[in-house]
């Protein structure tokens, strides 16, 4: 069963592979489950195929909690094989699950947890990967930070969700309220805040000139207020184009 | 020759890196923060490819592949801004790096609008499970995956190895340009502000509700 599990889980890292508009990661979810319904219904290569078959519809959700959903999945498939409960079910309860699902994850892991950790990786390197010396160390240290304590979070989670939604399979979301994600959601947020405005503050202190240190801050106001309204790409062309502006007059300046 | 393998080389190791953004693992080796460096190092340039990574990470900070909505992308920017930012040498070598980011932008959308159109043609190939008998379905969701992962890398491959040239030459007439008009102290003095960017949307993203 361990095997199957593992199986399961290092195919379920190509849950992406071929994304398509249509029916989205309905491809990798059945290549996912594939070893886990060869292992129950044997040598019956009919009844695998159609059992893979009801699974090529519709399927989309965050691809890391993806595997919760394999998990619950594997567990009715079970039940469905023993005769339990029909096909119809498990298809029903894997749709009502996506959405939800996917909302905790895009929320919790793409827009928290991986930009927290890009934040530390940038802060290593707005602290200390400019000097000279710093740089051979600091291209391993910024890399190995941002790698380290992203990934830290994310196969474990990978196969910890697998496991989970397989052996609890029934009260799933019910546990996962209990884990106050919202609150962790909160203090990842004022963390990153938090490093992010120091990591900028020991970098705008190492320019040569106290102006060009106020124009920096201007512009980290500037993109604050424009991400509000305009799209992040919109607001780095908008100030780049303001920010050589202002360093054209600023050297003009210095030569005149 | 020697820049024809140097562009193929460039073009493997990005197709690799390509695999990571959504077809494969996720592991974020295809983050600007990490590929860049990856890119920098597979060229000479580990400081360069460091420091457009890191700049290039603020400025895509907030972007990532949600559903059918896929914004500009950040790995290809990266590449092709790192590749370039060494092109322009002698008077010029200072405005490299800032020319190649902005033209690195605009080749992550172009790159976008060919991930669009690899993800259509997935769609396509759903009929040959649809239509086959249920004795061949596992064997054909295998080879679609397959096929996913052989078209990203592909695809990727071909992108770089199509317009490496092209943007290399753009680079280098926008850094000519940037000369006669007496701007490259400028552009040399505003990488260091460009990160103000990027802390900017990171602020304002990390208070969106």
């Amino acid at each position: 069963m361990n095997l199957v599990r593992l199986r399961v889980f290092i195919r379920s890292l190509f849950l992406q592979s071929a994304w398509n508009f249509e029916r989205m990661q309905n491809v990798g979810f059945t290549f996912a489950l594939a070893p886990f319904i060869r292992q129950l219904y044997k040598d019956d290569r009919r009844r695998i195929g159609q059992r893979l078959k009801d699974h090529f519809g519709f399927f989309n959700t965050h691809p890391y909690l993806a595997n919760l959903l394999l998990g619950i999945v594997m567990g009715l498939e079970e039940r469905h094989a023993r005769g339990e409960i029909r096909s119809e079910e498990i298809l029903r309860t894997r749709a009502m699950l996506a959405g939800p699902v996917a909302a905790i994850g895009d929320r919790l892991i793409w827009s928290t947890w991986r930009v927290f950790c890009s934040i530390l990786g940038i802060a290593v390197f707005m602290v200390g990967g400019r000097e000279g010396f710093w740089f051979s160390p600091g291209i391993t240290a910024v890399c190995v930070t941002f790698l380290f304590v992203y990934n830290a979070g994310n196969l474990p989670l990978r196969y910890a969700a697998l496991r989970w939604g397989y052996d609890h399979s029934g009260g799933v979301i019910q546990q996962l309220s209990t884990f106050e994600l919202q609150r962790w959601v909160l203090r990842i947020r004022t963390a990153g805040r938090c490093v992010l405005l120091m990591a900028a503050a020991v970098y705008s202190v190492t320019f040569e000139s106290v102006v060009l240190t106020v124009v920096f801050w201007l512009f980290v106001m500037g993109a604050f207020t424009l991400k509000r309204r305009f799209r992040a790409m919109q607001v780095f062309y908008l100030l780049y184009a303001a920010i050589m502006l202002v360093a054209y007059g600023f050297t003009l300046g210095k030569t005149g | 020759m020697n820049l024809s393998l140097e562009f193929l080389g460039i073009a493997l190791i990005a197709g690799v890196v390509h695999l990571d953004t959504m077809a494969f693992l996720q592991s974020m080796i295809s983050r600007p923060i990490v590929a860049g460096p990856i890119i920098g190092s597979a060229i000479g340039r580990p400081e360069s490819g460091l420091l457009i990574g890191c700049i290039m990470e603020l400025v895509y900070i907030s972007s990532v592949t949600i559903g059918v909505k896929i914004p500009s992308d950040a790995t290809a920017a990266t590449v092709m801004a790192v590749v370039c930012a060494g092109v322009p040498d002698g008077r010029y070598a200072a405005v490299g790096t800032p020319v190649a980011m902005l033209v690195g932008t605009l080749m992550g959308t172009a790159y976008t609008f060919m991930d669009v159109r690899i993800k259509h043609a997935n769609s396509v190939s759903l009929g040959w499970v649809d239509t086959a008998k249920p004795e061949l379905v596992d064997a054909r969701v295998t080879a679609l995956v397959q096929r996913g992962l052989v078209t990203v890398y592909l695809g990727s491959v071909l992108f770089y190895l199509a317009l490496l040239p092209l943007v290399q030459f753009a680079v280098k007439m926008v850094s000519e340009a940037v000369l006669a008009l007496g701007m490259e102290r400028a552009f040399a003095a505003g990488v260091w502000l460009l990160p103000a960017v990027g802390i900017g949307v990171g602020l304002a993203h990390f208070t969106e509700e």
